[in-house]
């Protein structure tokens, strides 16, 4: 992954159009359309029309000139994946996938279950921190969401770390051939207590788990599970992001020079960001507030040990 | 890759839990001194077990304590009793008096003989405490856990993970990190993409080599850490390193390089981490107006931890308030002709090698591809790439070059196709007449309109 520089024929690209609007592209040199006929592969976007066949060989994070300004092809990393995936599901973002990654210690090499998948968001994550020797193994009940993510997956160059299957982990668990040889298992999953036994079966000594849940109820009954089940070192945190805009900013200094002396000196060459005129003396500083609506919740997320017998 | 053994080795390093003390220790074949008035613990009687739960158990020699595994479900990491869902007592028959416990220190003693005391001593102590049960909940749990840290004889030792110690270094005095909290940690290592196989580069400052630890960590043996040291670096610097206990191979993408043999600094990501938001709000700034950068973010997060129990959950008393700043980016490409100062057919900076960037501060910006031609090798420039070349001994150098245009569109006066092409040179001097045109209105007017014309001429040109 890290050696593939130059955009080819079938990689995914992210768009990078303004900050808000990242859009997932294929890069195919025609489409079929409903009469199944090939017509060259033409995305619009707001700066004019992007001849898709055009970027195949260029640098990821290249410009590209469209009629009425530009854009970026960005590389499909899992930060910018989560941004433009195509919901199927809630996701989750990056700053709780962050922290889960962190809190089941993966790293290259080790061997992940994942439940559900949902639309993959955390699953790309996983799958880059463990390759190229970890594997992935993700269950959704849902057959529809398997298909997609398998493609996704695949198409993003994960496919030989992945493993996704449609079943019912609470019935069914994450299967006997996987017995005591997990590293971390995840849940994401309405009731996630349910997976807990087939959880402590696949999990290796000392093993991580964690789980996300919205709601405070589902994590107060997980955690009576997780006792009970010989999982220490439980942990429920909740971490949200605050983002700042910043500026820069004159501070005026009242002066007594009239507005009338002023106007003889020469127009400044450069304007301040933010409009003010530098003649009004003070300095100009750098100045940041956070934003003024972030999300608030997102989900807790319980960490916890599995402690097995090791007789 | 390696596996981690799964079995505690000697002179390896163990993660020492205990009730309110959580360190990173090695394996040493002579018993260990923890802390003043607790007896020696002997790790080596671990070697060769799970990690796990331990029970520390006295042995006759000596006031030394051996470890014994302990299977699942008779150690209790939360006490049972801080467990039970209890009526919310309030504390009104509560008597202050120092005859509360009805058991005295000496009484204890003899009965342990060894000043540690397990499970059931902590309960009779509980049981003689006068004052226990009209204690509110609160107070129980910090009475219970007093007690547990000072009596407890359960111990769990755990692998090292960067979990671990990030929370060790960064509970021990947060400031000694610069307040780099494992959750920003986390974020940290997430936004810059650090995988197996990765080149990266950190300049960590009095982190105690934290986050040098996560890269070598999700390295994996592979790839390429390069970290810029500043000044020589003291003992210490790598502390998490060392504690991460991370085998050769895992090291070995680490190199360092002192700052000032750096030549040229391109980073793909940026990602400084600080404790307050100035220093970063100016380079967000600049970031932002250089135009190499998409989604440049500054963030701080905010984290709080529960205490989940049936009927009891509520966030912690206590949380940190101080994450540290995050400033990230996304590097992408920009035209090198927008930062090299081309004039005519050269560039105004001089030396490349010491480039004034007083003079020059776009440079910085630019993207600069270096190479080593050795004798018999040759160089293809596409068009429209400055170059410079350096002859490091005797050479001779020839040079050929393609017309990728029609000919007569070339100088004829110039055989290396370096000036610009015919209607550029006359497309130049109608510029400058629309200059002198633009420059009899007010400055605020020519400003304006030479913006305007520059796009127009910009539009114009690009358009099929
Ligand atoms: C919220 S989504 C997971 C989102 C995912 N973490 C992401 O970041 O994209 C929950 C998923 O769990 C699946 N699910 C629910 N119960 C399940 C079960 N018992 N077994 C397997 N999958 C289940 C649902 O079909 C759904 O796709």
């Amino acid at each position: 992954m890290h050696g593939q520089r130059c955009i080819e024929e079938n990689s995914v690209v992210i768009l990078y159009v303004d900050f808000k609007t990242l859009r997932v592209l294929r890069v195919t040199k025609t489409v079929d359309t409903k009469d199944g006929k090939k017509v060259p592969n033409i995305y619009q976007t707001i700066y004019g029309p992007l001849n898709v066949s055009e970027v195949i060989g260029k640098p990821y994070g290249a410009r590209i000139e469209l009629k009425k300004g530009f854009v970026y092809l960005m590389f499909p990393s899992p930060e910018l994946w989560t941004l433009a995936l195509p919901h199927r599901t809630q996701i989750l973002y990056s700053t709780d996938i962050s922290l889960i990654i962190a809190n089941l210690e993966l790293k290259p090499g080790k061997i992940v279950c994942e439940a559900g998948t949902g639309s993959g968001s955390l699953s790309c994550s996983i799958l880059r921190t463990i390759m190229p020797c970890g594997k992935l193994h993700t269950f959704d009940f849902h057959d529809q969401r398997v298909e997609c993510a398998v493609e996704e997956f695949t198409s993003l160059g994960y496919g030989e770390f992945v493993v996704a299957k449609h079943r019912d982990v609470c019935q069914d668990g994450f299967g006997v051939e996987l017995t005591g040889k997990v590293d971390a298992v995840f849940l994401d999953l309405p009731h996630p207590w349910l997976a807990l036994t087939a959880a402590t079966k696949v999990l290796k000594n000392c093993g991580r788990i964690a789980s996300f849940s919205p709601c405070v109820e589902q994590v107060q009954k997980m955690c009576v599970e997780l006792r009970s089940n010989g999982y220490e070192q439980l942990k429920t945190i909740e971490c949200l992001v605050r983002e700042s805009v910043v500026k820069t900013i004159t501070l005026t200094t009242p002066s007594l020079c009239t507005a009338k002396n002023r106007t003889e000196e020469p127009l400044p060459k450069r304007m301040k960001t933010d409009g003010s005129d530098p003649r009004d003396g003070g300095e100009a500083t750098f100045f940041s507030m956070p934003v003024t609506s972030c999300a608030g919740h997102t989900g807790f997320l319980t960490f916890a040990t599995c402690m097995k017998n090791r007789s | 890759m390696e596996e981690t053994s799964e079995v505690i080795k000697l002179n390896s390093r163990v993660v020492f839990c205990r009730v309110g003390d959580k360190r990173i220790l090695t394996v040493h074949q002579k018993p260990l001194y923890l802390k003043k008035g607790f007896p020696k613990v002997n790790l080596a009687s671990a070697v060769g077990k799970p990690y796990g739960n331990f029970l520390l158990v006295k042995q006759k020699e000596g006031n030394v304590f051996n470890l014994e595994p302990l299977e699942v479900g008779s150690a209790k990491e939360v006490d049972p009793r801080l467990e039970a869902t209890g009526v919310t007592r309030d504390n009104r028959d509560i008597v202050d008096s120092s005859t509360s416990q009805k058991l005295t220190m000496d009484e204890i003693c003899t009965r342990t003989g060894s000043g540690l005391l397990g499970a059931e001593m902590i309960d009779l102590l509980v049981e003689n405490s006068a004052t226990f049960s009209s204690k509110s909940e609160y107070s129980q749990q910090k009475y219970l856990r007093k007690k547990l840290e000072k009596y407890s004889d359960n111990v769990t030792l755990m692998p090292p993970s960067l979990r671990l110690v990030s929370e060790i270094i960064f509970d021990y005095d947060p400031l000694s990190v610069q307040n780099l909290r494992p959750d920003t940690l986390a974020i940290l290592l997430n936004t810059a993409g650090i995988s197996c196989g990765g080149k990266y580069l950190v300049l960590e400052n009095g982190c105690k080599g934290l986050v040098t630890a996560g890269v070598l960590e999700r390295l994996g043996g592979e790839g390429r850490l390069i970290r810029i040291t500043t000044k020589k670096e003291r003992s210490g610097e790598l502390e998490a390193v060392e504690k991460l206990d991370l085998s050769k191979n895992l090291k070995q993408p680490l190199i360092s390089l002192p700052l000032q043999d750096l030549e040229c600094l391109n980073p793909g990501f940026e990602i400084p981490e600080k404790d307050n938001c100035f220093p970063l709000a100016e380079c967000h700034v600049m970031l932002k107006s250089m135009g190499c950068a998409v989604l440049v973010k500054l963030t701080e997060n905010w984290l709080r931890e529960y205490q989940v129990l049936p009927d009891r959950t509520h966030p912690l008393v206590t949380m940190s308030g101080n994450s540290g700043f995050l400033l990230s980016g996304i590097k992408v490409q920009t035209s090198n002709a927008e930062f090299i100062y081309p004039v005519g057919d050269k560039s105004l900076v001089e030396d490349l090698d010491l480039p004034d960037f007083d003079k020059f501060p776009k440079l910085a910006s630019a993207t600069c591809y270096k190479c080593f031609l050795k004798p018999g090798d040759a160089l293809f420039i596409p068009s429209l790439w400055y170059h410079n070349v350096k002859a490091l001994d005797f050479s001779v150098a020839v040079n050929f070059f393609w017309c990728g245009m029609r000919k007569e569109l070339y100088d004829a006066g110039d055989p290396y196709g370096n000036k610009d092409p015919v209607p550029v040179a006359r497309a130049a001097q109608s510029v400058d007449k629309a200059v002198a045109l633009l420059r009899t209105l007010p400055p605020k007017f020519a400003q304006f309109y030479g913006r305007k014309l520059a796009n127009v001429l910009y539009q114009k040109s690009s358009e099929g």
